[in-house]
């Protein structure tokens, strides 16, 4: 890359952030399953190789809709309703769910990309309140596209 | 003073971030099980800067940006691994590592102070 002299906006002896690799990853995540809608979040992990060789600092952003994308430290909700008839029970008020979440992590030798995935549909109790079944609910999958960038540690 | 264009490390057409002065950035910190640790980091600006603060959390070498997410974290839970909380003031970056598993921990935190107000 060559400098034009003449756009150069400033000189400084601040360290600033050295920004060593930037990349982007798409992961997909099925979404919720098992027997218990409260412990059913799904996690999807990928690595890649870290190829500076360094441990750094990430930063990243990322989105399940390639509209709206979210901090690193972003944990998005929703609402969902628990209908206990079976049980004998009333449909629930919505409550509120951990719709998706992602953890970016660096070592020297890999980038490893963390999602979790906590999305589902209304739940409804099976069985009865004396013999309870599994939790009924379908997951929803997302498509989680981070872009992320590597910074020196310094 | 004459710069040399040559040496020039990086390109900006606009405003940046400028860290401030330091050799060292990151601690260790150990807790006990079940324990916590608070540190304090001084940074004398004089005013609140930007921060940044991240850790291993997975004491694996690996430096967790995000919330480090796991199953079961919709409803309660305890989490796997230790966290980290942290404030800013004018003269201090204060951590706090909790460990909320059954072994002590050493945990590697790292932290970024900008020269900016935040």
């Amino acid at each position: 890359m060559n400098h034009d002299p003449d756009i150069l906006q400033f000189v400084s002896l601040d360290e600033i952030d050295k920004v060593v690799a930037v990349g982007s990853i798409l992961i997909s995540n099925g979404g919720p399953s098992g027997t218990s809608y409260a412990t059913s979040g799904r996690v999807v992990e990928q690595v890649r190789t870290n190829t500076y060789g360094k441990k750094c600092i990430v930063r990243f952003r990322w989105t399940t809709n390639y509209v709206d994308y979210n901090s690193p430290d972003a944990i998005p909700g929703y609402a969902f309703t628990v209908d206990a008839t079976a049980w004998g029970g009333p449909v629930s008020d919505p409550l509120p769910g951990v719709h998706s979440a992602v953890a970016l992590g660096c070592s020297a030798s890999q980038i490893k990309f963390r999602t979790y995935n906590g999305l589902h549909g209304n739940v409804a109790y099976t069985g009865t309140a004396m013999s309870p079944g599994p939790d009924s609910f379908s997951g929803v999958p997302l498509d989680f596209y981070i872009e992320y960038a590597l910074v020196e540690v310094g | 003073m004459t710069v040399d264009l040559s040496k020039l490390q990086f390109y900006s057409g606009v405003n940046y971030m400028k860290r401030e002065d330091r050799n060292v950035r990151y601690q260790d910190v150990t807790m006990a099980a079940y324990g916590s640790q608070t540190i304090s980091v001084n940074h004398g600006l004089g005013h609140i800067p930007e921060v940044d603060v991240q850790a291993e959390l997975t004491q694996d070498g690996m430096i967790w940006t995000g919330n480090l997410p796991e199953p079961g974290m919709e409803g309660f839970y305890t989490p796997s691994w230790p966290q980290i909380t942290w404030w800013v003031g004018t003269a201090d970056l204060t951590i706090t590592v909790s460990n909320p598993t059954g072994s002590s921990a050493t945990v590697r935190v790292y932290y970024l102070i900008f020269k900016d107000y935040a």
